[in-house]
């Protein structure tokens, strides 16, 4: 479905509109509008969103095709949207270009070309045509679907019903469309590219969230074991030695590292697995990059009685052997992938292979939040957990709100987990993390917003690191659970309408984090989380001294030690 | 799209190969000598790095052709080659979505002009294909559409609905490609379900390894695709001859 807006009237909102996915928008030049702009404006805007592929129409009600010649000679508009007698009347000028032509009751023109022209109905039926087209007039989030039903257009376009007051646009209010309208999305990030084969599985798994995950039975048994068997809520901690060593004073860790099985990973785990259990499948498959997902759906399989296979990349399964142990021993059958790098990315293709055939038994128990919808979607959902607890902790032990909350992202699964729940209080800044490895170059970090662009990868669309061919990149970090070469769709989108930010924190500096904490708190952390830390040690400096800092831990380092100890890069002679 | 119509008059045999596989100049002559053969269609798949529909046949043949050096363009070189060659056998290219798109419009634009026929992206459904079909239909590329064991009847029709050219491309089987010792039982019913909800001719494929399931494909359905079965033989160094042989003791009904 095309989305246009009509009616943008600032630099900023066509900005956030573009990087919301939007496919067009609409100024206007008319005199009688409240949505009137001009030519300055104008210019402003179109240089707004210029980096995206969001394309400028030009809506002309009552400009004579001379002036829209004009207006359209100075700014270069992309598409032509003729209302009104004077500006249709121009309709032979304008057929270098694609117009969208807004229908009356009379025969469309000879010149409009269906390979590139649209017609707009408002108000009126649109009629069968060859042509694509767009339906307008007051539509909304309310009467949207019901509109789509009806007359199947290509196009919606929008304006009235996504404002707050009479020529002014609301961001909320075109999320909140946008969500209707393309409920597997994240803003232009998302979607499910799957073969068509998955397709079907996957709309199972959509109808399975919304009417049992989501139901409150489900959530009470759910939270259930989170605090009986998981051992929720974890403990906020104020690490004041960690913080006095680095500069600060305010640093909190949430310490999802207390979990049973040593990480956040087993709150979607437990969540998938018990879903599975209640829709009647008796197998689990799973990936695992630092083979913590692995375990905690092993565990969660053990306890719930279902079989479990985990696909792992051989290189991974070497760095994190304890865990591939702690997997078979769990009753687990563990499968290294050889393929292509062998890490997390390998081991998510042979997954998807495996559930293609065994979709009808099988659950794939996706470990971070990416993937198809509804993946990216449940594993948040299970996630949130964590920063739902974690706010209320803080505002008991801090007396108020983090400044800003820092996460580590490899899919991206701890991250939103905490960032959900203070995404709404724009004054609290989002980090996430992302694995710097040992340099810029494509193939030595997994920084994919730091040299990814956008591509599909796993089902979903979002910024994925590939060379200028499309063909995947190899990623290296010392963590395997971030050494991956796309990340989950809601962080992209966050990072696209610049809510959250993304920097990086390399394997160095990782290493050190892991030691400081080890030896100022007592406090093992994964390597993953280590990211957040070291990225907070490097920043420390230009922050305010009493800045409120929320990290989440999101694992601990157990399975970390044995390739650290063997790699000699450990101060262990004291 | 004249030549897939011309594919389907009679039966379509219709191979598979990864292009780029031995080489551009060899896989062409490859491609060359399947339609020297009773093949009248040639699918060209484009190599991928992580091409999740593919079982291990043809993921090794794509990480060959990738070791080779194989591009997208130059992907469409291969096409190019083929048809300049020959302007009869009919040529569909099959993709993944992410190296293609980038430039969507501008792909599918050099596609046509190297001389394919139709275009089939893998992991990209219904759902997600946006400006897609428009391109095509402008272009004058058919778009060839994978209905799976999976589809429900419903959507099967919603899908089909307003597709007038090209093919039904039936994935007979669960799981990804590669050889199979039979047909699935629900072979006959799948097609009658797809016929009732469209008048397109219907290619089946996925597994095929033996001229006893070619037959029994080319009983019920208008066509017939063989994939790993004819990309395993260039695993070891075959000549285009024999691989032409192959398909031809293959395809004989
Ligand atoms: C402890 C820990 N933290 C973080 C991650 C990264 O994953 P995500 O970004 O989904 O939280 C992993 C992944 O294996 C992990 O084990």
């Amino acid at each position: 479905m095309l989305i246009k807006i009509c009616g943008v009237t600032t630099p900023e909102m066509a900005q956030k509109v573009a990087a919301s996915g939007v496919d067009y928008i609409g100024l206007l030049f008319t005199k009688h509008s409240p949505r009137q702009i001009n030519m300055d404006t104008a210019k402003l805007i179109i240089d707004s969103i210029k980096d995206y592929p969001t394309q400028v129409v030009g809506v002309f009600f009552d400009e004579t095709p001379t002036q829209i010649a004009q207006i359209d000679a100075e700014l270069g508009l992309d598409v032509i949207q003729l209302h009104g007698d004077l500006p249709r009347s121009g309709v032979n000028d304008f057929t270098h270009k694609p117009i969208i032509y807004v229908a009356d009751e009379n025969n469309l023109p000879e010149v409009l070309n269906p390979a590139k022209d649209f017609i707009l109905y408002e108000d009126i039926t649109p009629k069968s045509t060859e042509f694509r087209y767009f339906i307008a007039g007051g539509i909304d989030k309310d009467n949207v679907t019901a509109l789509i039903d009806k007359h199947s257009p290509h196009g919606i376009d929008l304006s009235s019903g996504v404002e707050i007051e009479r020529g002014k646009k609301d961001f909320n209010k075109i999320r909140e469309f946008l969500a209707v309208v393309k409920p597997s999305y994240y803003g232009a990030f998302g979607g499910m590219f799957v073969p068509e084969l998955l397709i079907d599985p996957i709309k199972n798994l959509i109808s399975a969230y919304k009417n049992i995950v989501l139901s409150d039975e489900f959530h009470a048994e759910f939270i259930d074991l989170l605090n009986n068997y998981v051992g929720r809520p974890t403990a906020l901690t104020h690490v004041k030695n960690f913080a006095h060593a680095i500069g600060l004073e305010n640093v909190y860790l949430k310490r999802e590292d207390l979990t049973h099985t040593g990480a956040h990973k087993i709150n979607n785990a437990l969540g998938q697995c018990l879903l599975a259990k209640k829709i009647g499948k008796t197998r689990i498959i799973a990936e695992t990059g630092a083979g913590q997902h692995g375990v905690a759906t092993a565990t969660a399989c053990a306890m719930l009685g279902l079989e479990c296979v985990v696909y792992m990349g051989q290189v991974d399964a070497e760095r994190q052997a304890p865990n591939v142990a702690k997997m078979r021993l769990l009753g687990a059958k563990v499968i290294p992938v050889t393929d292509g790098s062998a890490t997390l990315k390998d081991a998510v293709n042979e997954a998807l292979r495996d559930w293609a055939s065994s979709y009808e038994a099988t659950h794939y128990c996706l470990g971070t939040a990416l993937g198809p919808y509804p993946f990216p979607q449940i594993c948040a959902h299970f996630q949130s957990v964590i920063g739902k607890e974690a706010k209320v902790q803080f505002a008991k032990q801090s007396g108020g709100v983090p400044d800003v909350v820092i996460a580590c992202v490899g899919g991206g699964s701890n991250a939103i987990g905490i960032f959900q729940e203070f995404l709404s209080d724009e004054n609290i800044k989002l980090v996430g993390v992302e694995a710097g490895g040992i340099g810029d170059k494509v193939g030595e970090n997994a920084a994919r917003f730091q040299s990814g662009r956008l591509g599909v990868l796993h089902g979903n669309k979002t910024y994925v690191l590939q060379s200028d061919d499309g063909q995947i990149a190899d990623t290296h970090s010392i963590s395997a659970g971030l050494d991956y070469a796309a990340v989950g769709p809601w962080h992209a989108d966050l990072f696209a309408i610049k809510r959250a930010s993304y920097d990086v924190c390399s394997d160095s500096e990782a290493l050190a984090a892991f030691q400081l904490l080890t030896r100022t708190e007592g406090i093992i952390p994964a390597l993953e989380s280590s990211h957040a830390l070291g990225y907070l040690m490097r920043i420390a400096k230009d922050l305010p001294k009493n800045t409120k800092v929320l990290v989440n831990l999101s694992g601990r380092g157990d399975k970390d030690l044995p390739a650290l100890l063997a790699k000699g890069v450990l101060d262990v002679t004291n | 799209m004249l030549r897939i119509n011309q594919a389907f008059k009679d039966k379509a045999k219709v191979a598979y190969l990864t292009a780029g596989d031995g080489g551009i100049n060899k896989s062409a002559e490859y491609f060359l000598a399947l339609a020297d053969s009773s093949v009248n269609l040639l699918e060209v798949g484009i190599p991928y790095s992580d091409p999740v529909a593919d079982g291990p046949v043809i993921q090794a043949a794509m990480e060959r052709s990738l070791l080779s050096g194989t591009t997208v363009d130059s992907s469409l070189e291969v096409v190019k080659k083929i048809r300049e060659k020959n302007k009869d056998v009919a040529i569909i290219i099959f993709t993944y979505y992410n190296p293609i798109h980038h430039h969507l419009y501008d792909f599918l634009n050099k596609a046509k002009e190297s001389g394919a026929d139709g275009i089939l992206v893998v992991d990209l459904p219904y759902e997600e294909s946006g400006n897609y079909h428009h391109y095509c239909k402008s272009l004058g590329l058919s778009p060839i559409t994978v209905i799976a064991p999976s589809t429900s009847a419903e959507r099967m029709k919603d899908i089909l609905a307003n597709l007038n050219t090209g093919f039904v491309y039936y994935a007979c089987q669960k799981g990804t490609t590669g050889a199979r010792t039979g047909l699935p039982d629900d072979l006959p019913v799948q097609i009658a379900n797809i016929r009732k909800v469209t008048n397109l001719p219907i290619a089946v494929g996925f597994g095929v390894a033996n001229s006893t399931m070619v037959k029994e494909i080319l009983n019920i359905a208008d066509g017939c695709v063989v994939g790993s079965y004819l990309v395993k033989k260039l695993e070891d160094e075959i000549t285009p001859e024999e691989l032409k042989v192959s398909a031809q003791e293959l395809f004989t009904i």
